[in-house]
């Protein structure tokens, strides 16, 4: 008997059963339900996020002529703009802030993050398509493709089976095919949609490495669901009772994909455990003070940024200089205390990539834990791409301070530098330089990292999902020898 | 007499199951795992409180000795942090709920508070993502697979070993033998969770009052939920894979799926674009004052504060008054959206646990988060007392400020402190989620009892 008929066997046995179709409408309606929750919450939040930068953006725009240092701490605000991809999978997105706010001297974290917002509820996740697809048809799979093999031998047809011509390899094989023929009539309809779905999402968004991005998506589903169908045929093999291998596989679902994930936060804080809030932004603060204090030109730090300037320039006082010391302090200061808080940064990025890498390692040990690391990756709503926004801001921030800085230097008079009376307003003011100025700043613009920075950083993830899939394979072929 | 002999065969062949006893003691490990967990979480916050005094000491030291004692007190406090603290109840540890993503150690300024509350604690968005083991996710998640796995073949099995008609050819009532049997599982997965319950109360000091009460209800009453879903199910007298297969499926439903529909449902039809528009108009309010006059900007201000009315201002010159006005402005502009703001979270916070009562887990979970203050409901309270010391400070460096005093004549060390703590009295059995659960599991406890009675009946026992 060839692999292909004791596929179709299976195939036949688990439609006229009835759950096969049962169980494939339930999928399917909860990819529709799941799509279509998260894509109106993509849409209106994204909506909403543009709104607001773009009034932001006019805001600055019409400021009135203002003293160049008064615009650094008016600052800007940016709204981290959704991942193209998140309605699909949320991953990381809503435990991440939403706003930060640029502003002179000092470096913000985002703020409103969406979990913060929300009651305890939260906690027990979102009905995201991905979700579906990493925890719940591992299980449906698992139930179906459970008792391929343990049934046949309960029912004693599997000896029938071997003594009619049909080896214990052709047999094992044509289980695995039927049990993969299973899990695409169970997901086929549903991935398809979703296929199709991000698919004019992309081509929406008109770029190729969206539709990269969704391409790598469905394969690395694909992959996954495979190797879950793969351990189920061989779990099945090894069981007498498909009792058995069904509480097998249940308890593995359960601890693989339901206690390891949460037992992971718990060891990477015991391992790497992060500083608060508080002492880390004392730690900075304790920093930038050794610094000096720039709002203060005497202060004895600069003193000898205040000598170099004067030398440079043959003066004696910073008056003469042709340009204003005060911009230069500025300038100065932002550098160093940039560096002070990019330093230190950098250590707490270090310390959630290292968790990460806890994270991802588990990878090898849950099958969910690694779809999930590449999923988040792949959809760019995973730590690296909430760090890379988290950089680019930063990178804005420093540019449009200095600059900021650069006009406080050139266009402003040392005389004028200070409150010398009130402006037509009836606001006591320093001297200010005309709005033209804001109006020809750079406004703010993220760009979404390709899909090969994507995978580059989860180069364990990767593995994990392939680990997985070559294990689940090795473990058949090696079945295929002994029969029973 | 009977009844006790049963129990007695019952317990020893569970005992000599290698799958129970490591059942056991694996469910037992991890409740204990996770107290230790949920203890260290908590621990950290409350070390992070009392580091934040000494911060703040040091802060304040450093700010304040940088500067000669007749330099102007006004222009030191735009740098000094104030400390504020949402301390843990002693149930934290048991229910983590949201108290890892939400803040708990604000530190303020007294400039315009909108643009200073809603920071989050370092934390990594990566394992917030996967969520907390505490004895609540143990107790709302595990211990329903535990009962699941010890009941579902309680009468199918004998059936399917065919000892039942020996059981039924007994002078002992066949339903009482059953539920002999029934009872002694029950109890094997109820005293661990007791047990742990116990220990916890010892170890972190936990007051015998209703609180304590109301956790031990409710653990009680979730047994009773599911061990009365497995009776409803037994009713059907269907093979014991059967059994299995429909008891998982209201776990996945009850859940995973429910409360993740529930999630998907709230954000959905509660946005709350709010928090996005009140950070751009505090902003605006605030920095627009810059260029607007003097006078107005003052008189905003007095609207609020009218006893500062006839102190004197400078109207030509930077002064630190016109500044803290400036930033009230900013404050004042935020203030009705952050009131809508805050009304579009409780109100999906109260929808959200209305929808909840389809699934009790995610109900039991609320009401212990409940009683453990670790909710939305116990952030806002401390949001709320974070915006009253906002208020405490400016009343009480605004005399200094608009005095332009030099910092040796405030008296620095009698600034308020904030400290919070959730203590609203706690409703019976935690107030209405808990209340709600209670209602729920009796019901279904009284499916339970109906289903055997027509068991009892059809089967002429």
């Amino acid at each position: 008997m060839s692999v292909f008929r004791i596929a179709r066997h299976e195939l036949r046995q688990a439609w006229r059963a009835g759950t096969l179709a049962a169980l494939g409408i339930l999928v399917t309606l909860l990819l529709i339900g799941a799509g279509l929750a998260g894509r109106a919450q993509h849409a209106r939040d994204q909506a909403q996020r543009a709104r607001f930068q773009d009034l932001v953006k006019e805001q600055w725009n019409a400021q009135p002529d203002r003293h160049p240092h008064r615009v650094s701490h008016y600052g800007y605000l940016v709204f981290r703009p959704r991942a193209p991809l998140a309605f699909f999978d949320r991953g990381y997105e809503p435990y991440a802030g939403t706003a930060l706010f640029l502003e002179a001297h000092r470096q913000n974290t985002a703020n409103f993050s969406d979990a913060a917002q929300d009651s305890s509820t939260r906690r027990f996740g979102d009905l995201t398509m991905a979700m579906v697809l990493q925890m719940l048809v591992p299980l449906l799979i698992f139930a179906v493709a459970g008792v391929s093999v343990s049934r046949e031998r309960e029912a004693d047809t599997l000896a029938l089976l071997l003594s009619q011509a049909a080896s214990w390899r052709s047999f094992l094989w044509g289980k695995l095919c039927g049990s993969l023929l299973l899990v695409a009539c169970l997901v086929g309809p549903g991935v398809l949609l979703v296929g199709a779905w991000i698919g004019a999402e992309a081509v929406d968004q008109g770029t190729s490495d969206v539709m990269l991005r969704a391409l790598l998506l469905t394969v690395s589903y694909a992959l996954y669901l495979a190797t879950c169908a793969g351990i189920a045929v061989l779990v099945s093999s090894w069981h007498s009772t498909s009792r058995g291998a069904l509480v097998t596989l249940l308890g593995m679902w359960l601890v693989l994909w339901v206690v390891v994930p949460r037992v992971l936060p718990a060891v990477a804080t015991m391992l790497y455990p992060l500083p608060s809030r508080a002492s880390f932004e004392a730690e900075v603060e304790r920093r930038v003070r050794t610094l000096g204090d720039s709002h203060n030109p005497d202060d004895p730090t600069f003193a000898k940024l205040k000598a170099q300037a004067l030398a440079d320039h043959a003066v004696t006082r910073i008056e003469d200089l042709p340009f204003n010391y005060n911009g230069l302090v500025m300038t100065e200061s932002e550098k160093m205390t940039a560096a002070a808080y990019g330093e230190y940064m950098a250590g707490l990025v270090g310390i959630y990539q290292r968790q990460g890498t806890v994270v991802a390692l588990a990878g090898f040990l849950s099958p969910y834990v690694a779809i999930r690391t590449v999923s988040g990756a792949l959809a760019g709503v995973d730590l690296p791409h909430i760090i890379e926004f988290e950089r680019q801001a930063e990178e804005y921030r420093y540019a449009l301070i200095q600059h900021l800085n650069q006009l406080h230097t050139n266009e402003v008079a040392l005389a004028l530098d200070r409150y010398i009376g009130v402006d037509e307003h009836g606001a006591p003011t320093r001297q200010r330089i005309p709005q033209r100025f804001w109006q020809s700043t750079p406004a703010v613009a993220f760009t979404t990292p390709t899909v090969a920075w994507a995978l580059a950083r989860q180069p364990l993830g990767i593995a994990a999902v392939v680990c997985w899939l070559l294990l689940a394979s090795i473990g058949i072929a090696a079945r295929t020898r002994p029969a029973f | 007499m009977v009844a006790r002999r049963i129990a007695r065969l019952e317990l020893q062949q569970l005992w000599r199951s290698p799958a129970v006893t490591a059942g056991i003691v694996l469910l037992s490990a991890a409740c204990l795992f996770a107290v230790y967990y949920g203890a260290t979480v908590i621990d950290a916050q409350r070390f992070a409180i009392l580091e934040s005094h000494a911060l703040q000491a040091e802060q304040h030291r450093a700010t304040l000795a940088s500067q000669p004692p007749t330099a102007n007190a006004g222009d030191q406090l735009f740098y000094l942090f104030f400390h504020t603290v949402h301390e843990p109840s002693e149930w934290a540890p048991i229910a983590l709920g949201q108290r890892d993503v939400q803040p708990f150690n604000l530190k303020i300024r007294l400039l315009a508070l909108q643009g200073q509350i809603y920071d989050s604690d370092t934390g990594n968005p990566l394992l917030f993502a996967f969520g907390n083991f505490d004895l609540a996710f143990v107790m709302v998640y595990i211990v329903p697979l535990f009962i699941v796995a010890l009941t579902h073949n309680v009468w199918s099995s004998e059936r399917e070993l065919g000892t039942w008609n020996l059981i039924q050819s007994q002078p002992t009532s066949a339903l009482s033998v059953l539920m002999v049997k029934l009872a002694v599982r029950v109890v094997v997965v109820l005293a661990p969770m007791l047990l742990v319950l116990a220990l916890a109360a010892s170890i972190f000091d936990l007051p015998a009052e209703r609180r304590l009460f109301a956790v031990v209800v409710l653990t009680v009453l979730y047994v009773a939920v599911w061990t009365a879903l497995s009776l409803i199910v037994m009713a059907w007298r269907k093979s014991s894979d059967f059994n299995l297969l429909v008891l998982l499926g209201v776990w996945l439903v009850w859940c995973v799926l429910g409360p993740a529909l529930v999630n998907a449902l709230a954000a959905t039809r509660f946005p709350t674009p709010e928090e996005l528009e009140l950070t751009v108009r505090q902003r605006q309010g605030y920095h627009e004052a810059w260029d607007r006059p003097l006078r107005e900007t003052m008189n905003g201000f007095y609207e609020r504060y009218p006893e500062w009315r006839d102190v004197p201002v400078p109207g030509d010159r930077y002064s630190n008054a016109w500044y803290y006005a400036m930033q009230q402005r900013g404050d004042d502009e935020a203030r009705p959206i952050v009131e809508s703001y805050h009304a579009t979270l409780e109100q999906r916070s109260r929808w959200v646990q209305a929808a909840l009562s389809l699934s009790p887990p995610a109900l039991l979970h609320a009401a212990l988060t409940g009683v453990a203050r670790t909710d939305l409901d116990s952030h806002l309270a401390y949001l709320a007392s974070v915006a009253d010391y906002h208020e405490s400070l400016k009343r009480f460096f605004f005399p200094p400020i608009f005095a332009e005093a030099p910092i040796q004549d405030v008296q620095w060390g009698h600034a308020p402190r904030h400290w919070f703590r959730d203590d609203r009295p706690v409703g019976l059995l935690g107030g209405r989620p808990g209340l709600t659960f209670a209602g729920v599991a009796v019901v279904l406890a009284g499916a339970g009892a109906v289903a055997m009675w027509i068991v009892r009946r059809r089967e002429r026992w």
